[in-house]
């Protein structure tokens, strides 16, 4: 169960955040040049070293997803395929593409996400940076989609709720939809699914007018962007749209979908964020 | 910034508890940086 963190003494030394990182997220790679490529990490990876946070954030090598976890949001049938392309040699699935390594990798991806959980749960740490490939957020219960193979952030809430959290805010920033989140949680209440994303652009989804249904109408709320939009629209639909349903909601878990690609000078996308905002 | 109102509203509501996933994001000129940023805003 979860208990809400004191703050005695030893809190004060306790570590409080940690890096998720295997190498093998390196080794998931198309055999052409691809923009979703292992150099992204390297460059997060030589940032983070010559940071100061270097000094005092531990990095953390996850263990991979076991299957049975993996299924809290994946088919069976999707997961064993997989495992099979990739034992293969892989290829490409639909837009997506997989080589020998990309099922490990994609384990030890959601891993990185369930391995943070169980810390927490421990108080070992407050918070975890999963610096993981492949990324998930567009990966569908059962397909693999836009260069995600499974949904890291949708496999660790559910494993989460599946732990005893009630009420997780999850925050979409990546320049597109995460339809594949969206589905994960369109008709539930326990998960808060919150997307800032170009629109209309890739995959397609994300209008305002998808809400959830059921027990989950209102509990998905997209926030369109057009093109050209920076911090000053981040900024202000956080203090409109954001806060207020965090502040109705109050979450006792944040999963960040965190996509650089609203960054002013991506190639995929057209948003104008900078490292400030 | 968006990463500070983000740890405001984990330390308000979750006990600071996050968990950050790398999605999309593909300058590698600027994924660096805007991790470095986003690491600030959230663990600093």
């Amino acid at each position: 169960m979860v208990t809400a963190r004191g703050s005695t003494k030893e809190d004060s030394h306790r570590v409080q955040s940690a890096i998720l990182y295997s190498p093998f997220f390196l080794k998931h790679q198309a055999p052409n040049y691809h923009p979703e490529n292992p150099q992204r990490l390297e460059a997060i990876l030589e940032a983070f070293k010559k940071s100061a946070f270097s000094k005092n954030i531990e990095t953390i090598e996850p263990k991979p997803a076991s299957k049975e976890q993996i299924a809290l949001n994946h088919s069976v049938k999707y997961i064993e395929e997989l495992e099979s392309f990739c034992k293969a040699g892989g290829g490409y699935l639909d837009d997506t593409y997989a080589n020998e390594y990309s099922y490990i990798s994609a384990a030890l991806a959601a891993g990185a996400g369930i391995n943070t959980v169980d810390m927490i749960i421990d108080n070992k740490i407050s918070k975890g940076f999963c610096l993981v490939r492949p990324p998930g957020h567009h990966a569908e219960h059962d397909k693999a989609m836009g260069f995600c193979l499974f949904n890291n952030a949708a496999i660790t809430a559910k494993y989460a709720l599946s732990k005893g959290f009630k009420k997780i805010l999850l925050l979409d920033f990546d320049a597109h939809h995460g339809n594949g989140t969206q589905n994960s949680f369109y008709y539930t209440d326990q998960v808060l699914y919150i997307s800032y994303h170009q629109w209309p652009h890739y995959p397609g989804t994300g209008s305002a007018e998808e809400k959830g249904e059921g027990d989950g109408l209102d509990y998905t709320i997209n926030i369109p962007l057009e093109t050209g939009s920076g911090n000053k629209e981040f900024l202000e639909l956080f203090d409109k749209i954001v806060q207020p349903a965090a502040d109705k909601y109050q979450p006792d878990l944040i999963i960040v979908s965190g996509g650089f690609d609203s960054h002013k000078d991506d190639p995929l996308a057209q948003l104008n964020l900078t490292d400030d905002g | 910034m968006l990463a500070e109102k983000i740890k405001q509203m984990a330390d308000k509501y979750a006990c600071g508890r996050l968990i950050f996933f790398l999605e999309g994001g593909y300058n590698l000129n600027t994924i660096g940086s805007s991790f470095i940023f986003t690491l600030t805003g959230l663990a600093g």
